[in-house]
């Protein structure tokens, strides 16, 4: 691995990873060490948690493709090896959260990818790439399923907030890049298409009429979420981590 | 042939196999001096692997994965028999109380393995040996059968030992030692046998890993230590063999005799004494009782010793739930909290300190009612012997240690006036008007923030009043992340 070539896409976004696919790989407890120690690293990095997410789920049934796209996050990291955040005082302190959903985007069961980040005071403080645990009928229902978490996150992070007596809350503001989703939140219609995910509107509704939180609408280009949901193209990468403030610490300027 | 062998009696059961083995290829007389083996059996081979001498010495190849390129190869075994199922042969390491099927061994047929030369030559004068012809190839010799009177007094006298000769065929296949009473992964060293001193033993010398963890002295292979080192790259290996010089003992009795681990494990002793860990009590009657043993840690970043550190850790996994510990939860920080305090640093301008507690399992107080062996190494004299120690505090390695540790940390940071979070219990918290001071912990680190500077310094202070504080000062390293703060915010990465 010490001469490899780094690469600047953690994922190749043609490739769609199967459980059991191709030859089975010889040393599983290798890549789940692997696996383990890039999972930490995600701490810090938000740009692989997309990937390291999706590596994770064949742990049990790992195979040379798998292992393979191990070691193009690892060439991938050795493009920036000490990239990390920066965090830094804007003047504000206002909860801003990005949501997206990847819909049906895993080929073996057509499950979608919610992701979501949490911004405080322009500081990324929180992220998350989680494949949802059911399969969404359409791209709204899995926006809204990610939307619900982002929301659980929020009010948590308001919690804590509040009872450290940080600073004043305002309205937290969840953006998102699907149209339908902020209208079933709004709008109390329910037909059938979406009476099946009810609970997650009621929830959503109560905060948004509570004024705990408000929905915005942002085009695709600035979603900023996107790195926790697709793997991502160049431009797109640097652009993204630089909204974040994901900056490699030690590049020489 | 238990006695022609000079083997000891536990191993009737092989010979008795043996010589069943070799009467069924040997022609017998009742049915038409036919081979009884061939008559069940017609299209099997007679003998699938050449015959041996039982109880000869032999060398089973060691195929051990890791082994390194100057270890011993080969385990001194003794010869026990044939295998019924597959194609080698079933050998006997007395040093490491396993069974060893292998077809790669190499054979000193004219040495048998309990050797008691005068006994075993005039046994051989005495008993005639059959000699088998018409089966068997004429390089190959069977001296081993059982010894029937009917054999004819004019056999010829027993060829010389045939070559040496080394099988390459099946992997070794290690199987659990029936006879061994004790299970190996005890902690009590096991027996050093003869032959162990007669392979080069690597080991002993050898400078040891630089492992992150622990080194458990618990196994007592010395092979084992070359396996560590094996897993360091070639070049590593050799840094290392430049640097330390300093072996991990294998038991406490030989950590004892080392002044520099000697010294460690009294520290140990005398913290967890003046720690009021324990009392010795008499043992009591239907009370599990945990063991304990030495861990050996060389402490110190990037591979360099910097001093050498014994920990008495118990033996926590004996311990049953509801009967011997019920609770184990503890909270540990959310990342995402830690990031929330790093970003709180960063827009307020404030300052990041660190904390870290030494020994911080020791510190916890113990609800249960936990016994204790005494620390081998260490036995007190008079009328404390045999008795045990009952707990007070908790000990690494017991199951309700991280528990009783965060909750006596909470105790003490609460006395103190700070308030756990909700949301977060591993967070606490204090603000009064303009001053505000936040903690979080996870485990035995604690970072601090706040822009209430005294009473962060009065915070420090009653925390020393309890536990053994080791102020870091500004945060730079927490939990392998690597944190700078400058005036224009606060970056982080690892």
């Amino acid at each position: 691995m010490l001469d490899c070539k780094p690469i600047d896409i953690s994922m190749d976004p043609n490739v769609k990873l199967l459980p059991n696919q191709g030859e089975t790989f010889s040393d599983p407890g290798r890549y789940r060490r692997l696996v383990g120690k890039l999972n930490y690293l995600t701490v810090t990095r938000p740009d692989i948690s997309y990937a390291v997410s999706v590596v994770s789920q064949f742990l049990n049934s790992l195979c040379d493709t798998h292992w393979d796209v191990v070691v193009r996050i690892l060439r991938y990291i050795k493009r920036a090896p000490r990239k990390g955040l920066v965090y830094s005082n804007r003047g504000h302190s206002d909860i801003v959260a990005y949501t997206d959903a990847d819909w049906a985007g895993s080929p073996s069961d057509r499950r979608s990818t919610s992701g979501y980040c949490v911004l405080i005071g322009g500081n990324l403080v929180s992220w998350k790439s989680k494949k949802q645990n059911v399969v969404a009928k359409s791209s709204a229902e899995a926006e809204y399923r990610a939307m619900a978490l982002t929301t659980c996150e929020l009010i948590w992070l308001k919690h804590l907030l509040q009872e450290l007596h940080f600073s004043k809350i305002g309205t937290m503001s969840i953006i998102c890049d699907n149209q339908a989703a902020p209208h079933i939140a709004f709008n109390p219609v329910f037909h059938e298409r979406t009476k099946h995910i009810e609970i997650d509107c009621h929830f959503i509704r109560e905060k948004i009429m509570s004024g705990e939180i408000a929905t915005s609408f942002v085009s695709s280009n600035d979603q900023l979420t996107y790195i926790f949901t697709k793997s991502l193209r160049e431009p797109r990468i640097t652009y993204i981590c630089d909204k974040l403030d994901a900056y490699d610490l030690y590049a020489p300027a | 042939m238990l006695i022609n062998a000079n083997v000891p009696l536990k191993f009737w059961g092989d010979v008795v196999l043996t010589a069943g083995y070799l009467i069924n290829r040997m022609s017998s007389s009742s049915i038409q001096n036919k081979v009884p083996h061939s008559i069940l059996f017609p299209d099997e081979p007679l003998f699938r692997i050449a015959p041996r001498v039982f109880g000869s010495t032999c060398f089973i190849h060691d195929l051990t994965i890791g082994l390194d390129k100057l270890c011993a190869r080969a385990i001194k075994c003794v010869f026990l028999g044939y295998s019924r199922v597959q194609k080698g042969y079933q050998c006997y390491c007395p040093s490491t109380h396993r069974f060893y099927m292998s077809a790669d061994v190499t054979f000193f047929e004219d040495t048998p393995f309990f050797a008691s030369s005068i006994e075993f030559e005039s046994i051989s004068q005495v008993l005639p040996i059959p000699f088998l012809v018409p089966v068997i190839p004429p390089t190959l010799v069977i001296d081993q059968s059982t010894p029937s009177p009917s054999t004819e007094p004019t056999s010829p006298p027993p060829p010389p030992p045939p070559p040496l000769q080394t099988y390459q065929r099946c992997p070794r296949l290690p199987l659990p030692d029936p006879q061994s009473t004790e299970s190996p992964s005890d902690s009590s060293p096991a027996p050093i046998s003869s032959s162990t001193s007669d392979l080069p033993t690597l080991s002993d010398d050898f400078p040891v890993t630089l492992r992150k963890g622990t080194c458990s002295t618990r196994n007592p292979h010395p092979i084992y230590n070359c396996l560590s080192h094996h897993r360091l790259s070639p070049t590593h290996c050799t840094f290392i063999s430049s640097l330390s010089y300093v072996t991990i003992p294998k038991s406490p009795q030989e950590a004892l005799s080392h002044p520099g681990w000697q010294h460690a494990m009294i520290d140990e002793m005398t913290a967890l004494e003046s720690n009021q860990t324990w009392t010795l009590v008499p043992p009591p009657s239907g009370k599990s009782i945990v063991g304990c043993r030495w861990v050996t840690v060389k402490v110190g970043p990037d591979g360099r010793i910097d001093r050498l550190k014994a920990r008495l850790v118990a033996k926590g996994y004996t311990q049953v739930f509801g009967l011997d510990y019920s609770d184990t939860f503890s909270p540990v920080a959310k990342m995402a909290s830690v990031r929330l305090f790093l970003s709180m640093a960063a827009m307020r301008h404030w300052p990041l300190y660190q904390f870290d507690i030494k020994n911080a399992f020791l510190h916890g107080d113990l609800e249960e009612e936990v016994y204790l062996e005494q620390p081998p190494g260490f036995v007190p004299q008079g009328e404390c012997r045999g008795y045990v120690c009952r707990l007070h505090k908790a000990l690494y390695g017991l199951k309700q240690s991280p528990r009783a540790w965060f909750g006596r940390f909470s105790n003490v940071v609460q006395q103190y006036g700070m308030i756990r979070s909700e949301a977060d219990h591993s967070v606490f918290y204090k603000c009064s008007p303009n001053k505000y001071i936040y903690l979080v912990v996870y485990v035995d680190d604690i970072v601090i923030i706040g822009d209430d500077h005294d009473g962060i310094a009065r915070l420090k202070h009653h925390l020393v009043q309890y536990f053994q504080v080791k102020d870091l000062g500004r945060l730079r390293y927490f939990l392998g992340i690597e944190v700078a703060q400058s005036k224009a915010g606060v970056s982080f990465s690892q």
